[in-house]
């Protein structure tokens, strides 16, 4: 029975471990019996035996092992480096990549959105502007930008790329009562029609595909739209023509029914401040039809001086300002 | 080798001193201290798993995961205390998974004469022993490596940690999370299970010596 007990205390023996007197008490049973002593011998052999095991030793590099097995935790620091050095090189690389994206985001934009933009704009920052807003209200603020803004010169124009800066043609149509005073008749008026038709055709034909595609989509889209306004104005028209109204009136309208046979649009009409009477019309008119819209005018009354041919740009539509003179 | 010279030589405050420089940004104190304990780690894990590569692989293990938290180390502990008890469980669950043991008996079954003969440190270090001599070495180690690898896993980690790697109760008691008094009783049993199954190894020795 006591030997049992030692040999459980054997272990802590052999390591120094009891308190005095439990040692004390081993060290007296290990005197009398054989079989215990033998029991601590065989301990003591295998505890020396596993405590001068020979050690492993990690191989040499392991180190290096082990900044291999860390890198991938720097995953960032690599992209990072990956992407930033040389700065020098890498900086304007990416610089120019992230302008050529935002070009590139802008002309997907603008091919996009031109449903969107009533009259085509000159730049991309007008278009963005005009974008939500009105058609009206774009082609008023247009037709005041033109006012405002100083007649350019022959270089200017020549060097400007964009018509919708440019001042109008300046026309002046002299009403004589003869004229202007006769019943409205719609077939007069369309007397020009047949030419205006044919001029309309051959543009459509020989629209020049080398200006910028923006502008022929504007173009297009002021097409539609004054086919569009066409049918408003007409219907304007009908209430124009009640007898009741003035001949200056009367040739208001005819003035307009030409325009948009013209293929164009009216974009203000002004009126004097005291009689109410319209003073003069804005309008853009394709740039192929404008002879053919003077030959129309001309129907309508006489011309104070002849209609100025047009510039030789490669602009497609023609502003034109006509100012209605009644005879005295 | 002796006893004395397997406990750690290294002083608790040389690691303090290294982790404190490592906090601070000196990332170079943390290549100090896995070139001062590799070795002594490397041996745990070797003894505690019986196969070199997963020993380097699970040493390896253990430093990346020392690396990573070491910034929130708090000097509860001592760094080697710490740094043995990230081992241990990382062995523990190398061990505990199904794939190991497959591949243990894999090894027993293909070779089982000498499933650890081709280690690349003991073949240098016995390069000077005699043919005879190595081969009862060799043989030795094989029976004694086979008997810890019977023990129970809790008996293995004591008695790789007290027997082999040479540490006190006390550091073997912070490592594994037992108290004193379990610790002692599962190395006491592992000791008298590892000397019936090495009784004719041991006492061969004994009678010899």
């Amino acid at each position: 029975m006591e030997c049992t007990r030692i040999k459980d205390l054997l272990s802590e023996y052999v390591d120094g471990m009891l308190d005095a007197q439990t040692e004390a008490r081993v060290e007296k049973h290990l005197s009398t019996c054989q079989g215990c002593k033998e029991e601590l011998a065989g301990l003591k052999a295998l505890v020396k035996e596993l405590s001068t095991l020979e050690s492993m030793e990690a191989p040499k590099d392991f180190l290096d092992q082990v900044h291999e097995r860390m890198e991938p935790r720097f995953s960032l620091r690599k992209v990072l480096r990956m992407l930033f050095v040389p700065a020098r090189i890498k900086i304007p690389l990416e610089l120019a990549t992230a302008a050529a994206m935002v070009v590139l985001v802008l002309a997907v934009f603008h091919v996009q959105q031109p449903k969107q933009r009533m009259v085509s704009g000159p730049d991309v920052s007008r278009e963005l502007l005009a974008i939500g807003k009105s058609g009206t209200a774009r082609g008023k603020a247009t037709a005041q930008k033109g006012i405002v803004k100083p007649e350019p010169s022959l270089e200017a124009v020549a060097v400007q790329p964009l018509d919708k800066e440019r001042a109008p043609i300046e026309l002046a149509l002299l009403l004589t009562p003869e004229v202007s005073g006769r019943a409205y008749a719609p077939s007069e008026a369309t007397d020009a029609a047949p030419a205006l038709k044919k001029a309309e055709g051959e543009t459509r034909v020989l629209m020049d595909a080398a200006p910028k595609a923006k502008m022929k989509m504007g173009a297009l889209q002021e097409e539609k739209r004054g086919a569009g306004l066409q049918l408003r104005e007409m219907a304007h028209l009908k209430d124009e023509t009640k007898p009741a109204l003035s001949y200056v009136d009367q040739t208001l309208s005819k003035v307009r029914n030409v325009i948009e046979l013209a293929g164009g649009k009216v974009v203000s009409t002004q009126r004097g401040a005291e009689s109410g009477h319209p003073r003069s019309i804005r309008a853009e008119i394709p740039a192929q039809h404008y002879n053919a819209f003077c030959e129309a005018l001309r129907k309508l009354g006489q011309f104070q001086s002849t209609p100025p041919a047009l510039p030789e740009t490669d602009q497609e539509v023609v502003q034109v300002h006509i100012r209605l003179v009644s005879a005295k | 080798m002796s006893e004395e010279t397997k406990k750690r030589s290294t002083l608790p405050q040389e690691d303090a001193a290294l982790v404190r420089a490592f906090q601070a940004g000196d990332k170079g104190a943390f290549d100090r201290l896995v070139l001062k304990h590799k070795d002594k780690l490397f041996n745990m894990c070797y003894w505690f798993l019986g196969d070199y590569e997963d020993a380097n692989d699970l040493a390896q293990e253990t430093f990346i995961k020392v690396y990573r938290s070491l910034k929130k180390f708090r000097f509860q502990s001592a760094f080697s205390t710490w740094l043995y008890r990230i081992a241990v469980n990382t062995c523990k669950n190398r061990l505990a998974s199904s794939e190991v043991r497959h591949k243990k008996k894999m090894i027993w079954l293909d070779n089982p004469g000498d499933p650890q003969g081709g280690d690349p440190a003991v073949a240098i270090q016995d390069e000077s022993a005699s043919p005879m001599v190595e081969l009862e070495r060799k043989e030795k180690r094989m029976l004694i490596r086979q008997a810890i690898d019977s023990l129970p896993i809790e008996q293995k980690t004591v008695v790789t940690l007290r027997d082999i790697e040479g540490l006190s109760y006390e550091e073997t008691s912070n490592i594994t999370g037992l108290n004193l008094g379990t610790v002692k009783s599962r190395l006491a049993r592992a000791r008298l299970d590892l000397r019936k199954k090495l009784r004719r190894v041991v006492e061969n020795g004994m009678h010899t010596n």
